[in-house]
């Protein structure tokens, strides 16, 4: 996170996929992606398709695979942009992050809601247990999936 | 995966997890069409909770979709009239992205915005990297290939330091250092990324601040963590090209396993006492590490550089070796060490070189490979103290010290070297140093009790293991050794 600074840094977010919306959503990994943003690379961020398409594949049977994905607002506010929110997919959980060149700042994390075709702000809490990662892996972020 | 044959002229469209619930579940519907886009059609026409995910309000389809024909990326085929074939699969990928409210401007914007640039260099990089550039192997492609590409560092000890310094002068532009040790003093002998004012510093900081200084357009990643099965794919995941610079076995099959299993060359140096080793695994190319060595040495069987010392250059040359062959896997340059294991002896000054084969039998990488994943190294490595009968017992320092200050004071014999005991013992110790110990033997059976002392209290562990097999009795080893003699009983003692 802090080695993207000041671009935008993402990645993606592995929990149990089974588990119901409205249940806490434990995230078991965070894995860094390339941003493949070109130009404004401080506030767009985007993540290759097909290496979502090949981690998908992967892990097609495991009870362990992507839950949602994260990225960073450098300088910027810990909550969902208007951007974020309007090229957000359901059922992922997004989690954003904001960083200045201290390191992680704030964050929120949302769930596009279909009914509504708008974010939910879900609680997260970093739980103390969890795995130790590069930045943003270093905590495990929680949260109700409602 | 749908094994009945699907009738004619219907493709398989595979629905994305996010998309799932809208369509009960389903991972795959069977939809029939020409091209793409009347698949898609087809598909939205039959399923019209997904129209507003896959087209815009006139019907294009999103530039938030990315489609897949047969695990090819339609923009590099026809596109959205990419014909589609009875039986092709068509994945929809989501595509992920967002960002920040708006534009900045913030006065502290750090170095890092001036980060390598991905195309042409700058007038200020022409001239630091001006004597790459004249060599035709490197020039300026190949300058930029460096400026791209992204090295993680594992231990930034001996061999690390010198490995880190000469990737970030050479201009890699990401360099990743993983440790979680801090500086200590006997690290400046040959650590020359440390200065002394770093004693005490987390070492990935104070090497980060080096880097930094010597070349500003590289991005240094630090984890302060130990490398564990758990986090080894998180953190290996961005990088180009692995180093392996540890000084354990643990961490050194797990570096190996990381690097086979996810195909990242693992650039390896390792160092004892005068001699250095150098390799270049890759098991898409060559060997593994465990093609070459399939199982750890017993513990204790080999020290550490903690416990047997090592020559301050030794490192520095090995080290520096293996920032070479990292270069030359990024520049797709001259011939790695694929293959080839290089064995360097600084007291003969003898360079030697042995031909390695791909083991058949390897259970990482050959054939019949039975290991995909990582496993618990320390228990592999035997790291992890498992209760044997014979496992001498061990006696911690501020025990020891009040035994020898008592009436009956058990025999004290230093089993290190004698260099070793010329820097420092412990009152009242004999030095009878560990390969010469059963010459001993009547001497140490005469008395009471035995407590065997070495630097960290690996020798003396298996010294004292030794002992009871010949049958002396009532032998105990200091646990951590002189090392944590000094740190809970006597600071003042002299360390090395
Ligand atoms: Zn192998």
């Amino acid at each position: 996170m802090r080695g993207e600074y000041p671009e935008e840094a993402c990645g993606y977010l592995f929990g149990p996929r089974a588990i119901s919306e409205g249940v806490a959503r434990p995230i078991v990994e965070a894995r860094p992606a390339e941003n493949e943003e070109t130009e404004g690379r401080d506030i767009r961020y985007r993540i290759s398709s097909a290496e979502i398409y090949r981690i998908e594949a992967e892990a097609e049977d495991q009870p362990i695979g992507l839950v949602g994905f994260y990225h960073s607002h450098p300088d910027g506010p810990g909550r969902a942009s208007r951007r974020d929110e309007r090229l957000a997919w359901p059922w992922y959980t997004y989690l954003i992050l904001s960083v200045d060149d201290g390191g992680v700042r704030d964050w929120g994390a949302y769930t596009l809601s279909v009914s509504r075709g708008s974010f939910v702000p879900i609680d997260c809490r970093v739980s103390p247990e969890g795995p130790v990662g590069p930045d943003p892996g270093r905590d495990r972020f929680e949260g109700p999936g409602r | 995966m749908t094994t009945s044959d699907p009738p004619a002229g219907v493709a398989i469209v595979e629905i994305p997890l996010s998309l799932r619930s809208l369509v009960g579940g389903a991972a795959r519907l069977e939809v029939a069409g020409a091209t793409v886009k009347e698949v898609i059609d087809r598909l939205v026409a039959e399923r019209p909770e997904l129209r507003r995910w896959l087209l815009t309000p006139g019907g294009q389809i999103r530039s938030s979709v990315h489609l897949f024909l047969n695990e090819e990326d339609i923009r590099n085929l026809s596109r959205e009239s990419t014909p589609v074939r009875p039986g092709d699969v068509l994945a929809i990928v989501p595509a992920i992205a967002g960002g920040a409210p708006k534009r900045r401007i913030s006065a502290n914007r750090s170095r890092r915005a001036r980060a390598a640039p991905r195309a042409g260099l700058t007038a200020e990089q022409l001239e630091r990297y001006s004597r790459h550039l004249l060599l035709p192997e490197v020039g300026l492609d190949g300058q930029r290939r460096l400026l791209d590409a992204r090295v993680l560092v594992i231990g930034t000890g001996g061999l690390g330091s010198p490995c880190a310094t000469y990737l970030a002068a050479a201009g890699v532009g990401e360099i990743g250092l993983v440790d979680f040790d801090r500086v200590e003093r006997s690290n400046l002998q040959r650590q020359l990324l440390f200065s002394t004012s770093d004693v005490g510093r987390p070492k990935v900081e104070a090497a980060r601040d080096r880097l930094e200084g010597i070349n500003p357009d590289v991005i240094i990643r630090t984890y302060a963590v130990r490398l564990t099965s758990k986090n080894a794919r998180s953190i290996l995941a961005p990088y180009d090209v692995v180093i392996d610079g540890t000084d354990n076995f643990a961490t050194r099959y797990l570096v190996n396993d990381a690097c086979v299993l996810w195909e990242k060359p693992n650039v390896y140096g390792s160092i004892y006492r005068f001699e250095g080793q150098v390799s270049l695994f890759d098991a898409r190319r060559g060997p593994c590490y465990r093609c070459l060595y399939p199982e750890p040495p017993p513990p204790d069987a080999v020290p550490s550089c903690a416990e047997a010392g090592v020559l301050g250059v030794l490192p520095g040359i090995v080290g520096t070796l293996q920032a070479a062959e990292a270069l030359k896997v990024i520049l797709g340059r001259g011939r790695p060490l694929y293959g080839r294991l290089l064995l360097f002896d600084a007291l003969a000054l003898e360079f030697r070189e042995f031909r390695l084969r791909k083991n058949p039998n390897c259970v990482l990488c050959g054939p019949r490979a039975t290991q995909r994943r990582l496993i618990d190294y320390p228990a592999f490595c035997g790291e992890t103290p498992t209760p044997r009968s014979d496992e001498p017992e061990a006696i911690d320092p501020v025990r020891l010290s009040a035994w020898l200050r008592s009436e009956d004071p058990p025999l004290l014999i230093d089993v290190r070297e004698p260099t070793e005991w010329a820097i420092n013992h412990l009152p009242g110790a004999r030095l009878i140093p560990g390969s010469r110990i059963e010459e001993r033997l009547q001497e140490l059976a005469a008395h009471r009790s035995v407590v065997l002392y070495c630097k960290t209290g690996g020798r003396s562990r298996e010294a004292a293991a030794r002992l009871q097999r010949w049958g002396v009795r009532r032998v105990r080893h200091l646990k951590g050794g002189i090392d944590a003699w000094c740190r809970e009983v006597d600071p003042a003692m002299p360390r090395y």
